[in-house]
């Protein structure tokens, strides 16, 4: 490595290194907040986040800390990028080579879109609209249809072919993690079950907020399960929809 | 043969429909949109959120299989020590039996029994206790292998502990 080279990246290796411990809310130094999530089954911390992001399309710009955790066997780690109009998030899930970019932003005050990139090694595309009694969209393959019953999102999940009973539990707690890290957790919890869904083409789907954390084993998300047949058959034929929502 | 195709293409596409079994899913409610709650950060909490290599199965069957290696160790260091008592207790009743050179040969010496009676006995302990905890520990470990194979077979894919076997 040349000394110019080497001159760049140390101050470059430290910056990185040294995440910010406060930020600014109101003209005030607040320091910056370390959570954690769980649910069944993930788990993610949210390190240095910005103590008051409000609505992820609110204005504000600024880093928004770091999330990182186990999503359904999925490990990953997220940048958060408070970008005024929009929340981005760059990380990476399990050791996959290519990165992984969701961004949030927030439509009319009623709904909250995710879209991007899960992982662009095996096409896992996420075009999320969450709403307070509903959820629609798609992540990869998967088309799922929810509405809200009481503390649940309960509808159905549209795999190729099979269409099942879908549920997710905890819809309050959902509405408790801060919107970058709903924009993790949801399209990561959305791929579980590949390994009945996708591969054996049989069970329903069922995930949760809060409550008692529950931990599922490596490969079991969807996006390890984009090699079936009829999988190919589907991305081949390109039946993926790219609306969001209705 | 134009029958026998048409039994065959039958028989393929009712398993093919056989295998597919979601479970019906239910009527999508229909609510209003309300506005997006704001969120405010969540009150601490004692729950410990839990950040694993493994999966929690996984774990406790390596801890049942640590657990057990460790009480066979002991177990066997026991045994050693007992091993090690017994020759010094056999060394105690040769002396009591032929004295060495100084002492008068045939001359009984009660401290010499006693002390062999002494060694004795902590040997059969250390022996009795060693060997229950040797035979105890390895049937721990036995059991948190299996537990760690049986759970390996049915999640082939999830990590698994330092030498499993695997």
């Amino acid at each position: 490595m040349s000394e110019s080279m080497r001159r760049l990246l140390l101050p470059l290796l430290l910056l990185c290194g040294c995440a910010p411990t406060s930020a600014v809310v109101d003209g005030k130094t607040v320091p910056r907040l370390d959570m954690d999530f769980v649910g069944q089954p993930f788990v993610v911390r949210v390190s240095a986040a910005h103590p008051k992001p409000g609505s992820p399309s609110g204005g504000l710009r600024d880093f928004g800390g770091r999330i990182s955790g186990n999503i359904c066997g999925l490990d990953v780690t997220y940048d958060v990028q408070h970008e005024g109009t929009r929340t981005r998030l760059t990380g990476f899930v399990d050791e996959k080579q290519t990165d992984s970019r969701l961004e949030v932003r927030d439509v009319d005050g009623v709904s909250r879109q995710i879209t991007g990139s899960l992982d662009s090694e095996s096409g896992t595309a996420v075009n999320l609209d969450v709403r307070k009694n509903a959820i629609r969209g798609n992540i990869g393959l998967r088309t799922f249809d929810l509405g809200r019953d009481g503390d649940r999102y309960i509808g159905s999940v549209k795999v190729v072919g099979i269409t099942t009973s879908a549920t997710i539990n905890g819809a309050d707690d959902l509405w408790t993690l801060p919107p970058a890290a709903q924009a993790v957790v949801l399209p990561a919890l959305l791929t579980c079950y590949g390994d009945e869904l996708e591969q054996n083409k049989r069970g329903a789907f069922i995930v949760g907020f809060g409550g008692r954390q529950t931990w599922e084993g490596k490969h079991v998300s969807a996006i390890y399960h984009a090699q079936t047949g009829d999988v190919q058959r589907a991305m081949m034929q390109g039946n993926q929809s790219s609306t969001v929502g209705h | 043969m134009r029958a026998t195709a048409l039994a065959l293409l039958l028989v393929v596409s009712a398993s093919g429909v056989a295998r597919a079994e979601g479970v019906p899913p239910p009527p999508v409610p229909q609510l209003p949109d309300e506005p997006l709650p704001e969120w405010h950060p969540p009150p601490p909490t004692n729950r410990h959120a839990m950040f694993l290599q493994m999966s929690p199965q996984m774990q406790d069957a390596q801890k049942i299989r640590q657990a057990g290696l460790w009480i066979s160790s002991f177990g066997w260091a026991q045994l050693l020590l007992g091993g090690v008592l017994y020759a010094w207790a056999a060394d105690l009743n040769q002396d009591e039996g032929s004295p060495p050179p100084p002492n008068v040969p045939g001359l009984f010496n009660p401290q010499l029994e006693d002390e062999r009676n002494r060694v004795l006995g902590a040997t059969r302990a250390f022996l009795t206790i060693g060997g229950i905890m040797a035979a105890g520990g390895f049937v721990l470990y036995t059991m948190g292998q299996w537990k760690i194979t049986s759970h390996h077979k049915s999640h082939p894919s999830e990590p698994l502990p330092p030498l499993s076997g695997f």
